[in-house]
């Protein structure tokens, strides 16, 4: 199996036992996404929205709609997945899948936990002190 | 320009879409004006998981 097929099976995969109740640490979390990353890096993004069309939504109501989806596929992203991109997108909920969305919430709840043991404060009280300076 | 609070959303997942957007459409336009705005959303949503999120759950 070459190396895109791996990374678009693993994404499904672990989508698919998180919202089967499967549970992992955050450093598995993101351990696994940074595979997943590494497997997707430099292949065609046109792939991943054939896969996972863009969210189908046509009324805008201020999140991602149809419309702003293309958009912002033609303006931040280029041909190939490049260093973040594959991350930012699996934030961005703008696609047509559960599971794949699901991984992208658990990889931000990762991030958060890794930096609460890191620092001792969670997101929400970082966001506040940089608001506060 | 006001933004809703990260509270007003049905699902957690439904105030990331909004925030993930604003930040994409603040960040195309250069709108500096946004930024206390999108602060306050992004320090509702971070506490809101925080609220909502269970560790055993991961």
């Amino acid at each position: 199996m070459d190396r895109q097929k791996l990374g678009y099976r693993n994404l499904f995969v672990l989508g698919r036992n998180i919202k089967h109740g499967a549970r992992y640490t955050p450093e598995e979390i993101i351990a696994f996404v940074s595979k997943i990353e590494e497997q997707l890096m430099w292949t065609q993004t046109k792939d991943f929205f054939r896969l996972f069309p863009p969210i189908k939504r046509y009324e805008d109501d201020g999140s991602w709609s149809y419309h702003s989806t293309l958009e912002m596929i033609n303006r931040e992203f280029g041909e190939r997945f490049g260093k973040g991109d594959f991350l930012k997108l699996l934030m961005t909920h703008c696609y047509e899948n559960k599971f794949v969305q699901i991984v992208g919430i658990k990889f931000m709840l990762a991030t958060s936990e890794i930096y609460r043991r890191k620092t001792g404060l969670s997101l929400a009280q970082q966001a506040i002190r940089i608001f506060e300076e | 320009m006001t933004l809703p609070s990260a509270y007003d959303f049905n699902s957690l997942e439904a105030a990331i879409a909004f925030y993930t957007r604003k930040v994409a459409e603040v960040a195309k336009n250069r709108d500096r004006s946004m930024h206390d705005e999108l602060m306050r959303f992004k320090r509702e949503l971070h506490e809101r998981i925080d609220r909502e999120y269970d560790p055993a759950a991961l």
